[in-house]
C-alpha cells in the first residue's frame, strides 16, 4: 500500500489544498489538509489516460479532482490494465517500439505513395462516369485558343487526311468504350513540337509536330500514345492522386510552420512528377501494344522523339512556354550527363528521360522485328 | 511577478509526437483527433505557473465528427480548386465569408476546453464584431490598398504618355508607394488593435473577465520602427553581401547576363548557374532581414498589449519576452529544421549519382537515408516546438499577489467543434497570444 500525494480541488474551484491518496484491494482513501475524507471504490474513479509525465487527474464522484505527478505510483495502484491509452503511453514510452514507429511509419508512407495512392486513384477514376472527364475539361482547350495556341496553318487536305486515318484505323485500335467521342483538332503553337490529350477525348496536334513526322507511322505512334493518356484516364487519375497529397500530407504534418511548407512543397512536387512519369511510361506502353497488333514498328516512335528532342534542344535559346494541362507527348529536354548517369534533377521532371523511352521502344520493335504482337519484356532488361 | 515555466522534454515530446504519427497514417487519418488532442494536452499540461497547470479537456471522440466534415470539406474544395480556377475563386470568397464564423467558434471552443488550475476559460465574443473584424474592416481596407496601387500606376502611366520627363514621373511613383506602404502598416496596425481587443475583451477565466485597454499609435510606433530596422538591415546586408560577392563574381559577367537577357529573355535559363547563388544569398538575406525586424514588432507589442490587459482589475501581466532572443530562436530553429532536410537531399543526390537509380544498393542506401532523415528531422522538429513554447511561457509573467483560490467555473453548455475544426483544417491561424 503506497501513499500518493498531491493536490486536490472542489468541483470547478481554482483553490487547491494538499491530499494523500492510498489505495489497496480495489479502494481508495483520500485524505484532504482540511479534515475532508473521500472512500470509494477504484472503479468509480474517473483516471486521465497517461500522457509522459505530464500531471494526472483523478475524477471523484463528486466532480472534485485529485491531481498528482506521481505517475508511475497512480500507474500501479490504480490503473486498469491493458487500456487502450495504458497501450499507446507503452508505445510513446519505449524507445524500442519508437523506433519499430520510425520504421513503420516510413515504410507505410512509402508503400502508400509508391503504391496506394496511384492503385486508389486509378481504381477511383475508372469508377467514375465519363462525364467526370468532360467536366474537367470543360474550359481547357477555349483556354489554351485564347492563350497559347492559334489557328493551324495545315493545309485542310492534310488536315482531312490524318483526321481519316485517325478515326478509321486508330480510334478502333485503342478505343475500349464508345462512350467515349474522340476529336482531333490542328493547332499552331509557335515552333513547339507537340501533341497532347484532354481528358475528354479532345487530341490536339501542333503544326510542328504533324511537319517533324517523317512518316505516317511515327504520327500514328504519337497519337496512339495520347489515345493510351485518355484510355487510361490520367488526367483524372492525376487530380486524383494531388488531392490524396495534398489531404495526406496537411493530416500528417499538420500545424507545421512555414520552413515546413517549403519543403511539403518540394515532397509532394517530387511524388506528382514520379506519378506523371509513370503514366507517360503507361500511355508509351499502350502505344507500343497496339502498334504491334496493328503491324507497325515501335521504333518509329523513338525515331520521331529524337526528332523532337533534337528540335527542342536546338530551341533552348528561345523563349518557350509550357502548359501543364493535358497530358503531351513532348520530350524532356535536358542535356544529358556525360556518363549517362541519371542525374538529381530527373526527379524534377514530369516526363521520363528521352533516352529511357526510346529504350523502351526499341525492346518492343525487337519483338515486332520477330513478328509477334505481343511482347514480353523481362523487368532487368 | 511570477513567470511561467514550460516543463515539456523534447525527447519525451518527440515520442509523442512520432507515436501520433504512426497512429494516425495507420488508420487512414481517422486517428488524428486524438492525436491532436494528445499534442495538446501534452503542451497545455506543461505549461505552468506557480505549481498549477494548463489543461486541454477536449476528447477525440468530441473533435471527430466537426473533423470528418471538415475534412469532407477540405477533399471538396480540393478537387473543384483542381477543376476549375473559377470555381476555386468562388470557393475562395465562401470561405472568406465563413472565415469570421470559424474564428468565433474556434475561439469559443478552444477556449471553453482550456482550463487552469481546474477553472475553464470560455469566450464571450459575439458573432457580429467577429464580421466586422474578420471580413467587412480586411476586405475594406484591402480594397483601399488596391485603389492606391492603381492611382500609382495609373497617374504613372498617364504621366510618362503624356511625354513628361522621367524624373517628375519617378517622384510621383516613390510618393505613391511610399504613401501605400505607410497605409499598409496603418492598416495592419489597426487589424491588430481591433482583433486584439476583440479576442481579449471576449475571454473569460471562470467568473472573471479579461480586459485590455490598447490603442493604435504604440502597436504603430514599434510597426514603423520595425520596418524602418528592417530596411536599413536589408541595405547593409546588400551592401556587405554585394561587396563580398563582387570577389568571386566579375561584375562583367553580370552585366553580359543583363542585356543578353533584355535581348532574349530564354538565355536567363542557361545563366542559372551564375544567378542560383546570388538568388539564394539574397533570398536568404530577406529571411534573416524579415525574421529580425519581425520578432522586433512582434516582442514590442507584446509588452505593450501584455502591460495593458488585467483579469478583474487585480491580476495584471507582463511580458519579458525581448527580440533578440526571439529572433534568436526563431532563426536557429529555421535552420536546425532546414539543415538536416538540406544534408538529406544531398546525400540522396550524392547516392544517385554513385550507383544510379536502379541499383540495388542505392535503393537500400535511400530507404536508410528516408528512416534516418525522418528520425532527425522528426526530433528535429520536436526540439524547435518544445525551444518556443518554453522562450514564450518564460517571458510571459502573472502577478500572482491576489491569487486564483477565488476564481470558479461557470456554467457553460456543451459546444461543437465544426469550427474549430474546420480551422483546423483550412489552417487558420487564429492566434491567441500566450
Amino acid at each position: 500500500m503506497t501513499m500518493i500525494q498531491g493536490k486536490w480541488h472542489a468541483q470547478g474551484s481554482a483553490a487547491q489544498q494538499g491530499a494523500n491518496l492510498t489505495a489497496h484491494d480495489g479502494f481508495y482513501e483520500l485524505e484532504i489538509e482540511n479534515g475532508e475524507r473521500y472512500q470509494g471504490a477504484v472503479a468509480d474513479l474517473h483516471i486521465s489516460d497517461r500522457l509522459g509525465n505530464v500531471e494526472r487527474k483523478i475524477t471523484l464522484d463528486d466532480h472534485s479532482i485529485f491531481a498528482t505527478s506521481d505517475n508511475d505510483a497512480i500507474d500501479k495502484a490504480l490503473q486498469k490494465p491493458n487500456s487502450i491509452s495504458g497501450f499507446i503511453h507503452r508505445l510513446e514510452s519505449h524507445m524500442g517500439w519508437v523506433v519499430v514507429g520510425v520504421f513503420v511509419t516510413a515504410l507505410f508512407t512509402f508503400s502508400f505513395f509508391k503504391w496506394g495512392v496511384p492503385w486508389a486513384s486509378e481504381k477511383i477514376a475508372h469508377a467514375l462516369p465519363q462525364k467526370t472527364n468532360e467536366l474537367i475539361a470543360l474550359n481547357t482547350l477555349k483556354f489554351l485558343d485564347k492563350y497559347l495556341l492559334s489557328e493551324s496553318t495545315l493545309s485542310k487536305a492534310r488536315q482531312k487526311q490524318i483526321r481519316a486515318r485517325f478515326f478509321d484505323s486508330l480510334v478502333p485500335l485503342g478505343s475500349t468504350r464508345n462512350s467515349l467521342k474522340y476529336k482531333l483538332h490542328f493547332r499552331d503553337w509557335s515552333n513547339i513540337p507537340n501533341a497532347f490529350a484532354l481528358p475528354s477525348g479532345d487530341i490536339i496536334l501542333t503544326d510542328k509536330f504533324v511537319e517533324l513526322s517523317k512518316n505516317q507511322d511515327e504520327m500514328d505512334s504519337v497519337m496512339l500514345h495520347e489515345i493510351g493518356h485518355v484510355e487510361r484516364r490520367h488526367s483524372l487519375q492525376t487530380l486524383i492522386e494531388s488531392t490524396f497529397i495534398t489531404v495526406s500530407i496537411m493530416l500528417i504534418i499538420g500545424d507545421i510552420n512555414f520552413v515546413g511548407d517549403m519543403g511539403v512543397g518540394l515532397g509532394s512536387l517530387l511524388v506528382s512528377t514520379a506519378y506523371s512519369r509513370d503514366h507517360e511510361t503507361q500511355a508509351d506502353e499502350f502505344a507500343f501494344k497496339k502498334m504491334l497488333k496493328a503491324g507497325i514498328d515501335p521504333s518509329s516512335f523513338s525515331n520521331i522523339m529524337n526528332r523532337m528532342t533534337k528540335h527542342v534542344e536546338g530551341l533552348s535559346d528561345k523563349p518557350k512556354q509550357k502548359t501543364d494541362k493535358g497530358n503531351t507527348a513532348k520530350p524532356d529536354k535536358k542535356t544529358k550527363t556525360k556518363n549517362d548517369k541519371d542525374s538529381f534533377w530527373d526527379y524534377l521532371s514530369s516526363h521520363p528521360e528521352t533516352s529511357k523511352r526510346v529504350h523502351l521502344a526499341n525492346q518492343y520493335s525487337a519483338c515486332f522485328k520477330q513478328g509477334l504482337t505481343t511482347c514480353q519484356l523481362s523487368p532487368a532488361d | 511577478m511570477q513567470a511561467l515555466s514550460f516543463e515539456g522534454k523534447s525527447l519525451e515530446y518527440f515520442r509523442i509526437w512520432i507515436v501520433n504519427i504512426l497512429l494516425t497514417i495507420v488508420t487512414v487519418g481517422l486517428y488524428y483527433p486524438w492525436a491532436k488532442v494528445r499534442t495538446n494536452r501534452y503542451f497545455y499540461a506543461n505549461s505552468q505557473l506557480g505549481g498549477r497547470n494548463f489543461e486541454y479537456h477536449a476528447t477525440g471522440k468530441q473533435l471527430f465528427f466537426g473533423y470528418l466534415i471538415a475534412m469532407g470539406l477540405f477533399v471538396l474544395y480540393t478537387i473543384l480548386q483542381q477543376i476549375s480556377p473559377i470555381l476555386g475563386l468562388i470557393l475562395f470568397a465562401a470561405f472568406l465569408l465563413a472565415l469570421p464564423w470559424i474564428v468565433w467558434r474556434s475561439m469559443i471552443f478552444g477556449l471553453r476546453m482550456t482550463s487552469f488550475s481546474n477553472v475553464r476559460l470560455g469566450f464571450a465574443g459575439k458573432l457580429k464584431p467577429a464580421y466586422l473584424n474578420y471580413l467587412v474592416l480586411p476586405v475594406g481596407l484591402y480594397i483601399l490598398f488596391f485603389m492606391l496601387i492603381g492611382i500609382m500606376v495609373f497617374s504613372m502611366k498617364y504621366m510618362s504618355e503624356a511625354g513628361m520627363p522621367i524624373a517628375p514621373t519617378v517622384i510621383v511613383g516613390v510618393i505613391m508607394g511610399l504613401t501605400t506602404l505607410v497605409y499598409s502598416i496603418c492598416a495592419l496596425a489597426y487589424l491588430k488593435k481591433r482583433n486584439t481587443t476583440y479576442q481579449l475583451n471576449g475571454t473569460r477565466y471562470g467568473q472573471g473577465i479579461f480586459q485590455t485597454d490598447i490603442r493604435v499609435g504604440p502597436l504603430l510606433k514599434y510597426a514603423f520602427l520595425g520596418l524602418f530596422f528592417g530596411l536599413i538591415g536589408f541595405l547593409l546586408f546588400s551592401v556587405v553581401a554585394g561587396v563580398i560577392m563582387s570577389f568571386f563574381i566579375d561584375l562583367g559577367v553580370l552585366g553580359a547576363i543583363g542585356s543578353s537577357a533584355v535581348e532574349d529573355p530564354g538565355s536567363i535559363k542557361m545563366m542559372l548557374p551564375v544567378l542560383m547563388p546570388i538568388i539564394a544569398v539574397i533570398y536568404l538575406g530577406l529571411i534573416f532581414v524579415i525574421v529580425l525586424a519581425g520578432s522586433y514588432v512582434i516582442s514590442r507589442q507584446r509588452t505593450y498589449i501584455y502591460d495593458n490587459t488585467t483579469l478583474d482589475s487585480k491580476i495584471s501581466f507582463a511580458s519579458s519576452l525581448r527580440a533578440r532572443s526571439l529572433a534568436w530562436v526563431s532563426l536557429t530553429n529555421l535552420i536546425a529544421i532546414v539543415l538536416p532536410l538540406l544534408a538529406a537531399g544531398v546525400i540522396f543526390g550524392i547516392i544517385q549519382a554513385a550507383y544510379g537509380p536502379g541499383n540495388v544498393t542505392a535503393i537500400i542506401l535511400s530507404a536508410v537515408l528516408g528512416l534516418v532523415t525522418v528520425f532527425v528531422a522528426g526530433l528535429v522538429f520536436c526540439w524547435t516546438k518544445v525551444r518556443m513554447a518554453r522562450l514564450m511561457l518564460t517571458g510571459t509573467h502573472v502577478n500572482t499577489q491576489v491569487g486564483f483560490d477565488q476564481y470558479v467555473t461557470e456554467k457553460q453548455s456543451q459546444e461543437s467543434s465544426l469550427g474549430d475544426q474546420i480551422g483546423d483544417a483550412f489552417n487558420v491561424d487564429i492566434g491567441v497570444g500566450v
